[in-house]
């Protein structure tokens, strides 16, 4: 059995005692099984004694010629599975590693680098000793350094190269790291969105930094001391707070008993204490002790909370954060958004990257994660790596289902792609003029509508922009003849390869969905998917897909629409009272201005890029599949004010909103957003238990049951009051998307 | 009545799709042409002041609409209060001739307009500087059908070229403003309607 080397370092030891006879010399190797996931990849540290001659020749080989994804070499497995009986040797998969440590030698030389390892598994804990790096010895760091040292730059402000940077370069390979803020040397594996909401807010790190240079201040006898050591004491706590709420009593008590910890416990509060804790000497009898990791845990309980506190009070953007509250915070009764959905509103800094992603699938392609989750990711920070869009979009926009495996999508890709081509695309491509008229007459207007659309789809995107065979800018710059019959009005014929593929999408789905017909708007739609997949095949389907939720916003009758803006004045009128009020006085109650908005999903008012973001944190149904709806409140939230001090007619405030294309900034808007609707939920959930008390005393009151006569009179008194609660508001916190088709199209009529 | 509703003459274009609606407006306003004008969705206006017979200031609204018939519906609410309509074709476009009648009449039902006989409509065939050959609305066509539907002023013209926009916006000005004086002495004595419109330099009733 043969597994395959990923990465090799030699001389890694671990320290058995303070003696310097008791360390153990030894390999870590990050391993995987051929075909099997990143998610498996194991990390693995043995006794170079465990080792016969020919593998301990092999692998400090492979240390010194490294190895990585690009060089790979085959073990026999052997050697990782020895590492289950040896003595203080472990094997244990990356994705089971919640964070490790990397501390760094000192450069006075006072100790080693070391690295330390945190399982998920509190039953994991005890059995990963600390490593340490004893660089001086080891053939592949020593090579490095040296070249290093070469081409060394004293103001590239890099941190200074260790043995354990390969390893954190390795491990970059197979997972997802990240630094957090509260202790740079603590890297957090695979994280949560919690623990990354918690532990490596961008904003946070500024600060930390800014704390950081106060620290060193400190330690010159400055009077800030106290205020940077509550911040020092809290960096040290916070990162393993989490942690030690999974730890066992056993292990608390178990290093209860080490003197530092005895000592420290005893003279918590003596600043003296914690700055002898800094002191190298220190530091190194820590190390010694192999856990310094728990010694500081112990001082982590209860501390989570402290953390949440602490970011609350300090960590994000003061003033905006206040401006939100303020303006969105409270509706001056009963409802009071917390704390904690502020920060997760405005938390948006973790986007999707291709690791992280990776990290979400099994050796099969399986999600190992619940698809909430991932939509979770994908509501709040969206997706960083255009690249990765392709793939999650097709789940997005459930082409692939999300409980699919790799094998599957491959089998269904297939299916997909020849059913597009013989069901759909062969049906307009080999057609023959319909016997009847009218409909031959349907058809050819059809083409027209689209090809008049296709033509001037966003022309100003690269891939749409020129009308060349291969799309891109005619090699001789033509003549102004030329570019003139290039561009003529309605008669120039579609070369771009994309734009006629364009076309192929749309007029395949007028046969797949022969009822709608071509609406102006749908190209609008398309244009971004074919963008992100460029795949005609494909972006028919997700087009398919997604039309099944936009059908409502073109069908004949407007009725789709219609019912978005009626429900979105209902959620005015809930959420924006005096908004609603005032746009009724400038007749402006039946919100037309937002008509262009909605019906196309913002793709007008932002760059395209925006478009995306927006689109795929729309398409998560993460709170309410008509998410829409509530960016359009923010829009008019964020709004109000210029509207009601200003504008008193209806053509202002449709200019007004018009003009705002190419304006607004949509991460705020989504913030704003995310905190509408869950204050618009707490507000249902009070209004609907209002309601039921209402009904349940009209129920009791003569302790009779009502008679129709009666239940009438209970009748009339709701109308007096009408109900805010109406049933396109209760609508809004579903998350099944809304669908409404259009019904089977009449002979001749063509609209 | 805001004082703000005076001087203002709303004018809207409809036509069918790809006709050149969007064009035409930016060309009057502003004297500018893009390849890259999208698909109108929902509706949208430009403002120009305008002089006429050397005193007369007025703001003249030009307002763009989606050609997409089922959008008409919801745009109803921007017909109200107009004082031209401008109706467009594209001369290399026969369908789009054809409709101009549907569109009067789409017009005329939903704007809700005193006196539908005299209200002013003007017609724009656009797309002038395309080359002969593609052509397919002759010219004799096109001044039948504007006879036809009560002697309306027709114009050829090329929003790309810039050939008689101008001239025929002034035509359209004229026309509105006579219609909004006429409107506003049908209604001299009522005052709640919204469309009550006067002119700088006139007195608040027509004083006859």
């Amino acid at each position: 059995m043969y597994t395959e080397l990923l990465f090799c370092k030699s001389k890694v030891f671990v320290h058995c005692s303070s003696k310097s006879e008791d360390n153990i010399p030894g390999f870590l190797l990050i391993t995987r099984d051929t075909q099997q996931a990143n998610l498996d990849a194991t990390l693995t540290w043995i006794p170079e004694k465990e080792l016969d001659r020919a593998q301990y020749d092999e692998l400090m080989r492979a240390d010194l010629q490294g190895v990585g994804a690009q060089r790979k070499i085959r073990v026999k497995k052997d050697v990782v599975v020895q590492a289950l009986y040896a003595a203080w040797a472990f094997t244990v998969k990356v994705s089971s590693i919640y964070s490790i440590q990397f501390r760094p030698p000192s450069p006075s030389g006072w100790w080693f680098g070391s690295v330390a390892i945190h399982c998920n598994n509190p039953s994991e804990l005890d059995s990963i000793p600390v490593l340490f790096f004893h660089d001086n010895i080891c053939p592949s760091t020593r090579e490095k350094q040296k070249n290093l040292s070469k081409s060394f730059d004293p103001f590239s402000g890099n941190d200074i190269y260790w043995g354990a940077n390969d390893v954190r370069d390795a491990l970059l390979e197979v997972a997802d790291l990240k630094q957090t803020f509260v202790d740079p040397s603590v890297w957090l594996v695979n994280a949560t969105l919690d623990d990354l909401r918690n532990f490596s807010a961008d904003s946070l790190k500024r600060k930390s930094q800014d704390a950081r240079k106060e620290s060193s201040a400190a330690s010159t006898g400055s009077t800030k001391f106290w205020d940077v050591l509550d911040q020092a004491k809290w960096n040290l706590m916070a990162k393993f707070a989490d942690l030690t709420t999974k730890s066992t009593n056993k292990m608390t008590d178990m290093f209860n008993q080490h003197p530092i910890v005895k000592f420290v416990d005893k003279h918590n509060s003596n600043p003296y204490v914690k700055q002898i804790l800094t002191n190298p000497k220190v530091q190194e009898i820590q190390d010694d002790f192999d856990s310094a990791k728990i010694y500081l845990a112990k001082w982590a309980l209860g501390v989570k909370e402290q953390a949440e506190r602490y970011q609350t009070a300090n960590g994000l953007d003061d003033s905006y954060r206040r401006l939100l509250f303020h303006e969105l915070g409270s509706d001056g009764e009963d409802v009071q958004l917390t704390d904690e959905e502020l920060n997760i509103a405005l938390q948006r800094s973790h986007p999707l990257s291709v690791n992280k992603w990776k990290t979400f699938f099994d050796s099969e392609g399986r999600l190992v994660l619940t698809v909430q989750e991932v939509k979770d990711y994908i509501f709040h920070g969206g997706i960083g790596d255009p690249s990765l869009r392709k793939e999650v979009w097709l789940f997005l926009l459930d082409v692939y289902p999300w409980d699919s495996s790799a094998e599957d999508r491959k089998v269904l890709e297939k299916t997909l792609r020849d059913g597009y081509r013989a069901n759909y695309k062969s049906r307009w491509e080999y057609r023959e003029a319909h016997l009847d008229e009218d409909e031959e007459a349907y058809w050819l207007d059809q083409v027209l509508r689209i090809e008049k659309d296709v033509k001037r789809n966003d022309r100003d995107l690269p891939l749409y922009k020129h009308n060349t065979e291969n799309g891109q800018p005619p090699s001789i710059p033509v003549g102004e003849d030329q570019a003139n019959e290039d561009v003529e009005n309605d008669v120039w014929t579609v070369k771009n390869p994309h734009l006629q593929k364009l076309r192929s999408i749309l007029l395949s789905y007028n046969i797949y969905n022969n009822d709608l017909g071509y609406v102006q708007g749908m190209c609008d739609l398309l244009s971004p998917i074919y963008y992100i997949l460029e795949d005609e095949e494909l972006s028919f389907w997700a087009f398919v897909s997604f039309m099944n939720r936009m059908e409502r916003n073109f069908l004949r009758d407007q009725s789709g629409i219609r019912d978005q803006m009626l429900t979105l004045t209902d959620l005015c009128h809930l959420m924006l009272p005096k908004m609603s009020d005032h746009l009724a006085k400038c007749d402006s109650s039946n919100l037309f201005f937002c008509f262009r908005m909605l019906i196309v999903w913002f793709k007008r008012e932002f760059e395209f890029n925006d478009v995306c973001s927006i689109w795929e944190v729309f398409l998560t149904d993460f709170y309410s599949s008509q998410f829409q709806l509530f960016f359009m409140l923010a829009v008019l939230q964020k709004n109000s004010g210029p509207v009601m001090n200003n504008l008193d007619q209806f053509d202002q405030v449709l200019k007004f909103f018009n003009e705002l294309r190419g304006t607004m900034d949509w991460n705020d808007l989504m913030i704003r957003s995310e905190l509408l609707f869950v204050k618009f939920k707490k507000i249902m959930d009070i209004l609907e238990r209002k309601e039921e008390l209402n009904e349940y005393t009209l129920l009791t009151a003569d302790g009779n049951v009502i008679t129709e006569t009666s239940a009438m009179a209970v009748d009339n008194s709701l109308q007096a009051q009408p109900s805010l609660v109406t049933a396109n508001l209760k609508q809004l916190l579903s998350k099944k998307i809304v669908v409404k088709r259009e019904p089977p199209r009449e002979k001749n009529s063509i609209r | 009545m805001s004082s703000r509703k005076k001087n203002i003459l709303k004018v809207i274009i409809l036509g069918d799709s790809g006709v050149g609606k969007t064009s035409l407006m930016h060309r009057y306003v502003s004297d500018k042409f893009s390849q890259q004008y999208k698909a109108t969705i929902g509706a949208d206006f430009l403002t120009k002041e305008v002089t006429m017979d050397g005193d007369k200031v007025a703001t003249m609204q030009v307002w763009d609409t989606a050609g997409q018939e089922r959008f008409q519906s919801l745009g109803v609410a921007f017909y109200r209060g107009a004082d031209c309509c401008v109706l467009v074709y594209d001369v290399t476009n026969a369908k789009s001739f054809e409709n101009i009648k549907s569109w009067r009449d789409e017009f005329l039902v939903h704007a809700n307009v005193s006196s539908p006989d005299t209200f002013p409509f003007v017609i724009l065939g656009n797309k002038l500087d395309v080359e002969e050959s593609k052509k397919v609305v002759s010219n004799r066509a096109a001044q039948d059908m504007a006879k036809s539907l009560g002697n309306v002023p027709l114009f050829l013209t090329s929003a790309k070229g810039s050939i008689n926009v101008d001239t025929a916006f002034e035509e359209i000005a004229r026309n509105a403003l006579q219609q909004s004086q006429a409107d506003a002495d049908a209604f001299e004595d009522d005052f709640n309607d919204a469309i009550n419109i006067q002119l700088d330099g006139e007195p608040s009733s027509c004083g006859c």
